[in-house]
């Protein structure tokens, strides 16, 4: 129901000023958001239920930019320990846990082979898809302890 | 319900009840069908979005201009739904601006009651104290 009550069939309920004009023009542009998340108990199951492509991806788009993830990776598989005054990073921890989930495993070469196909049809390709960790240690028998202590 | 909605939602823009309707809103959420007994389906809010309205030290005195141009020889708010909806942009502006009290100045204020009295009974009753107050 119209905030205007019934004002009868010749109004339609369009306001004239809505796309541009004088309404339009009282207000900024760009959508800003309200400081407020909800449906958190929601957000959280449908984290979980996320397929691992979109964990992942979303991961990256939000919190690290790629070239300083793959050095950081690194970092942790061949053992280097960032001093304590380092950043927080928690990006590569929660990739790695992903990685790690026992499900996973069976679904990331089908993930990296399925990038790089999506990728060769935009010419942006890689040429072969590495499972074999970084020529040191697999990612899935990396030290745990090791990839625990970053917060 | 979460603590904090009610306040959060009731006093702040743009779902601030003494105001009651806001042109520019985009909600996101998890949609669900009515249930037994229940008419109206739900939507559990996760994310709002909304275009911020401009200060009223920008857009206010050009507002009541435009007003005041309106009513002597309408054009936008020709229409009865424009000209009320028209109603809600000074005190969104205002309220926006930190501006709780607003008052007008003499001829602001000769403007808008002749945009009251154009409104007659059909001004939004969520406005009525505001408008009373001006």
């Amino acid at each position: 129901m119209s905030a205007f009550g019934n004002l009868g069939p010749q109004d339609n309920y369009y306001f004239s000023g809505i796309e541009s004009g004088w309404l339009a023009s009282r207000f900024e542009e760009d959508y800003g958001r309200f400081p407020y998340i909800g449906a958190e108990k929601k957000l959280e199951a449908m984290q979980k239920d996320k397929p691992l492509w979109r964990r992942v991806v979303e991961s990256v788009v939000r919190r690290a930019k790629i070239q300083s993830l793959a050095g950081y990776v690194t970092q942790k598989i061949i053992g280097w320990k960032p001093s304590p005054d380092s950043a927080p990073n928690k990006l590569a921890e929660d990739l790695i846990k992903v990685f790690d989930e026992e499900r996973n495993k069976r679904t990331i070469t089908k993930f990296l082979a399925d990038a790089q196909k999506d990728c060769r049809k935009h010419q942006r390709y890689f040429d072969a898809v590495g499972v074999a960790g970084l020529g040191k240690i697999r990612l899935s028998q990396a030290n745990q302890a090791s990839l625990q202590d970053e917060r | 319900m979460e603590k904090q909605f009610g306040p959060i939602f009731q006093q702040t823009l743009p779902f601030r009840k003494d105001i009651g309707w806001y042109p520019y809103c985009r909600v996101t959420g998890f949609f669900q069908e009515p249930g037994a007994g229940q008419s109206a389906p739900s939507l559990d809010m996760v994310m709002a979005e909304f275009r911020r309205p401009k200060q009223y030290q920008e857009v206010g005195s050009s507002y009541v201009s435009f007003l005041e141009r309106e009513l002597s020889r309408p054009n936008y708010l020709a229409s009865r739904s424009d000209l009320l909806c028209a109603s809600y942009v000074l005190p969104i502006v205002a309220k926006w601006s930190g501006i709780e009290n607003f008052t007008a100045s003499a001829p602001a204020k000769i403007v808008l009651q002749q945009y009251m009295k154009a409104t007659g009974a059909d001004l939004p009753k969520a406005l009525a104290i505001w408008y009373a107050n001006i």
